[in-house]
């Protein structure tokens, strides 16, 4: 099922439009993957059965489904459930991810994040 | 004597003649209470009358007709007889006194006069001794003396006593007063006698006296507190108490009245009274909630704020137990308060606060405060506990509504900051295409000042929850060498990037920390020193075990800061040097949270500089105490095991699940956290993650072969690939992920089994033990002790013993159940025993004793020698048998 790591596929959900084109430039251009996005928690479920991505980079306050939520949601379905998601969000400092680790995120990355960095850091979270 | 020997006269027939003057003679002689005894002239006793008989103790019969030498007996015949005619010849008859001895030993005194009878033809007819005794004159005039002297005490105790003392006649007037009544009442003491009593008693007193005066003229002893009205009209309290008091002919004349003065006591009394009205007063309005609990847990009283608070009535309330503040849904909450109260009992400590939600009668879900302290009476003897209960709900609703503030508003800054970092690091990036060189130093300008600006809200709502609380320390016993070399590994790369070499010196020391917020403060005090020191030159982090704390320091060779700074710097936004700071990129907080940080854990922080040679930032941190002996006996005792995984929900599950298994456990999140530990504790074991940050397993675990100090220690992997894929060198097993308990606790078995032939003691008594330890170590074995058969257990789970030795006789039970528990192991069933006991074994029993290769010594009857003899077969078998692991 993995593909090779040109045409990693990589969805991304946050509520802020100006973010996800910033992030979006920045996984595309500098990380070179594939990136979907989605601008809800509901919308973000539909496009993971739908597609199948590599990993889920998901914001944490949103309205309607949050981010917490909605990851629960993604491990609850077996279609999602072995989608890797990171959390990225504004909410909290790096050092105090446990709690966030511990609802069963692969990892957490804050914002504001270095757009020149962001795929690095992703790919050294999901071991890729 | 008795009456049949009063017939004196008989002895005397013929002496006189049968006229009135011979008759007046002989009733004289006869009945007279001198002693009248007559003497021939020549010593002859002739006649002696019944007081001679008594006087001298003897019978007339034993001494008429025989020499009066027996009546002097201490003089020889010569002698009496120069006396007696020596009396015979004088005329003078004046009386004088001699000692007398009776038979029986007595010594009386005598008045003696010698009348010598003398014929009228001028011959001597003999003496006539008249003897009186003088001892019981003596004794009377002796007990007169006393009894005047005795009165004379008495009068003496009356007239000076403390007590007032008087005398009332039947008709409760005073016919006798000391001064003292006199003075208490305020009369001159003349003026005492024919008082009243009942005009100076309070008439609403005088129907509680007047019976017990009463009851006391019948002979009764009582006593009552009256008020008596001193001449001056003021108030005199007294108790007084009554007794009979003897009148002239033995019948009770009257009453003996002591009053004693009671007047201070009563103002106390009263003083107090109104002082507990008053305190009661306040209990009952003041706005606090107060519940009092008696010692033995039930609820004695609550006042009406308490009532008012909770919903509930008094009386619903009483009885209970200080539970009654927490509902019924608080099981742990309850037995920490038993914990805490048991404390407070001890006098551990003077009181505690809790706060605690709170389900109001008429199902309101409020917050309350909750001080809980003890009242002692005055020796000091736990009396009351008592809760003040406050309703902190509105302040805990502005607490909550402050958080979201500061959360939300911590969203909502960063996520225009997220796109604008986001977009301007993009530019700079050249992702969107290349810039000319003055639109890319605009550029970076922006994203230098976007990223300060970052750094700065990140610091105020650090120092925001930190001084709030928000942020709660997780405190836990941490090794200062781990703690020094995540925060030096954190910040090398901003050291690196400016030429400045960071170094751990000399660390020493375990704290109690929250290993997060320490880290954080060495990072920024580091991430300064790097900041301020000039190229090439070395920043330095040390710790250093000073008493009760452990202080760390980082010491830089920048340019100093100026003496009246040095408390400054840690207030917020406070910049040595403003131009110099800000071009640095400081937020001005980052010592203000440090300060923050270090103060939460019970420490201090502070700066001492030598201008242009540099600044040293010490901080300390509550050292982990080694609590008492058994401690390091146990530590001594228990294989000790360094966990190395950067996932900190692995540590705790894994630190837990050996803890249980008898292990000591020390943990880092790193490989150079790893090193660090290892060297500073060495460990019996390491358990390492190979998927590590920063130098990963394999490399930690080629570190810890290549350095002379950690290259014996065992190495078990944590890793999901195989041994051959790993290729490491030098790994004593592998353990997959995830973790399976059995696999775990085998694999470090086996590892400390085969680093060390080890022996398990299991003795109760220390000197034997220490015996046992030290023939053991001298054959090379490493010594693992328990003291009971829990312990053994513990012990047995973590290792693999080569021998067991094995005391009988346990303070939790005896040695079978030890020998049973280790037959179901099968990593024990077969392991060789050394059974040392104080008995003679059954063959029964000594059956149930065997594991693998069992040999029996009794304690006392085998000689050391020989001990040590039957030791070293045993290792010898042990050595053939048992092949290394």
């Amino acid at each position: 099922m993995t593909r090779p790591a040109l045409t990693r596929r990589v969805l991304l959900i946050d509520d802020e439009e100006l973010i996800r084109e910033v992030a979006e430039v920045s996984l595309v251009k500098i990380g070179g993957w594939e990136v979907l996005t989605a601008s809800s928690g509901e919308e973000g479920l539909g496009k993971a059965v739908a597609e199948h991505p590599d990993a889920i980079l998901l914001d944490v306050m949103m309205p309607g489904l949050d981010g917490p939520a909605t990851l629960a949601r993604l491990k609850a379905d077996p279609a999602t459930a072995t989608i890797p998601v990171v959390f990225l969000t504004a909410k909290v400092r790096q050092s105090e991810q446990r709690q966030w680790t511990d609802l069963g995120a692969a990892g957490v990355l804050v914002k504001p994040f270095d757009p020149m960095l962001l795929a690095k850091q992703v790919a050294d979270v999901l071991g890729w | 004597m008795d009456a049949g020997d009063n017939e004196g006269h008989t002895y005397s027939a013929g002496r006189l003649g049968d006229d009135p003057d011979r008759l007046r003679g002989e009733a004289l002689f006869a009945y007279s209470s001198d002693a009248i005894v007559d003497i021939d002239p020549v010593g002859v006793i002739t006649a002696l009358n019944p007081a001679a008989e008594r006087l001298f103790g003897y019978h007339a019969r034993d001494l008429v007709g025989g020499p009066v030498g027996v009546l002097v007996p201490d003089r020889s015949a010569e002698e009496v007889a120069s006396l007696l005619s020596d009396l015979a010849g004088r005329r003078d008859t004046e009386p004088y006194t001699t000692n007398y001895r009776r038979p029986d030993g007595e010594v009386i005194e005598l008045s003696v006069t010698t009348v010598p009878l003398v014929c009228t033809d001028g011959s001597s007819a003999g003496l006539t001794v008249i003897a009186r005794d003088l001892t019981v004159l003596h004794r009377s005039q002796a007990s007169l003396a006393s009894l005047a002297t005795s009165e004379a005490r008495y009068r003496a105790m009356v007239e000076s006593a403390h007590e007032g003392i008087g005398v009332l006649d039947a008709g409760l007037r005073v016919v006798f007063s000391n001064p003292r009544l006199a003075a208490m009442l305020g009369y001159p003491l003349e003026e005492m006698i024919g008082l009243e009593m009942g005009s100076v008693i309070f008439p609403e007193d005088a129907p509680s006296l007047t019976p017990i005066a009463a009851r006391g003229l019948r002979g009764q002893t009582e006593q009552t507190e009256i008020r008596l009205r001193r001449k001056d009209g003021s108030t005199q309290w007294a108790i007084i108490a009554t007794a009979p008091f003897p009148g002239e002919d033995g019948v009770i004349g009257g009453v003996a009245g002591f009053f004693t003065d009671i007047t201070d006591r009563k103002h106390t009394e009263r003083t107090l009274q109104e002082s507990e009205t008053r305190l009661r007063s306040y209990f009952e309005y003041v706005p606090v909630g107060i519940l009092l609990v008696s010692r033995d847990g039930l609820v004695v009283n609550v006042n009406p704020a308490l009532c008012s608070i909770t919903g509930y009535e008094r009386d619903e309330l009483l009885g209970g137990g200080l539970s009654v503040l927490l509902g019924p849904d608080h099981p742990a909450r309850i037995e920490e308060i038993r914990v805490l109260v048991g404390a407070l009992l001890r006098g551990e400590m003077p009181s505690f606060e809790l706060e605690q939600p709170f389900v109001t009668k008429d199902g309101r879900r409020i917050w309350l405060d909750v001080t809980v302290s003890l009242m002692r009476d005055e020796l000091g003897e736990p009396l009351e506990v008592v809760a003040v209960v406050q309703d902190i709900t509105s302040r805990k609703d502005a607490e909550r509504v402050k958080d979201e503030f500061v959360s939300v508003t911590s969203h909502e800054l960063r996520t225009p900051l997220t796109s604008i970092r986001g977009a301007l690091g993009l530019l700079t990036g050249g992702v969107v295409g290349d810039l000319p060189d003055s639109a890319q130093r605009m550029l970076d300008i922006a994203v230098q000042s976007t990223d300060r600006l970052i750094r700065l809200i990140n610091d105020i709502l650090d120092l925001e929850r930190l001084s709030s609380g928000k942020l709660s320390l997780a405190l836990e016993a941490c090794e200062a060498a781990g703690l020094i070399s995540r925060a030096v590994e954190e910040i090398r790369g901003a050291a690196d990037e400016v030429e400045v070499e960071v170094r751990a010196g000399s660390v020493d020391g375990r704290v109690w920390a929250d290993p997060d917020r320490i880290i954080q403060t060495l990072t920024n005090l580091v991430g300064n020193a790097i900041k301020f020191s000039p190229r090439s030159t070395t920043v330095e982090v040390s710790a250093q075990l000073e008493g009760d704390h452990v202080r760390f320091a980082v010491e830089d060779h920048g340019q100093g800061i100026p003496a009246d700074q040095l408390e400054t710097v840690f207030e917020r936004f406070q910049q040595v040097d403003a131009s110099d700071s800000r071009a640095k990129g400081g937020t001005g907080l980052g010592l203000a949270i440090c300060r923050t940080i270090v103060e939460q854990h019970g420490g201090r922080i502070w700066a001492e500089s030598v201008l242009g040679a540099g600044t040293t930032f010490s901080f300390t941190l509550p050292v982990v105490v080694d609590t008492g002996e058994a401690d390091l006996d146990d530590r001594r005792s228990e294989p000790s095991v360094l966990v190395c995984d950067d996932d900190a929900a692995i540590r705790e599950v894994v630190k837990t699940m050996l803890e249980a298994s008898g292990y000591r456990v020390w943990t880092a999140a790193s490989g150079e956290e790893a090193l660090a530990v290892a060297r500073a504790r060495h460990p019996d074991v390491i358990l390492l993650d190979l998927l590590l940050p920063g130098i990963d397993g394999r490399e930690t675990a080629n570190a810890l072969k290549g350095q002379e100090d950690t290259a014996d220690i065992p190495v078990v992997v944590l890793s999901v690939l195989t041994a051959e894929q790993m290729a490491v060198e030098g790994i004593a097993s592998r353990v997959g992920k995830p973790i399976e308990e059995d696999v775990l606790l085998t694999a470090l078995r086996n590892a400390l089994g085969g680093a060390h032939r080890q022996a398990l003691v299991v003795e109760d008594d220390p000197q034997l033990a220490e015996v046992l330890e030290v023939t053991l170590v001298r054959h090379g074995l490493k010594v693992r002790r328990a003291r009971t058969g829990r312990e053994a257990t513990r012990l047995g789970r973590a290792l693999v013993p080569d021998l067991l030795v094995l005391d009988l006789a346990l303070p939790d039970g005896d040695g079978y159940s030890v020998v049973e528990w280790m037959r179901e192991q099968p990593w024990l069933s077969t392991v060789p025993v050394l059974v040392y006991t104080a008995f003679d074994l059954e063959e029964a029993d000594r059956n149930r004793l065997r594991l693998g290769e069992t040999k029996f010594l009794t304690k006392g009857r085998t000689p050391p020698a020989l001990f040590e003899a039957k030791l070293e077969e045993m290792l010898d078998w042990v050595a053939q048998k048992a092949p290394r692991r």
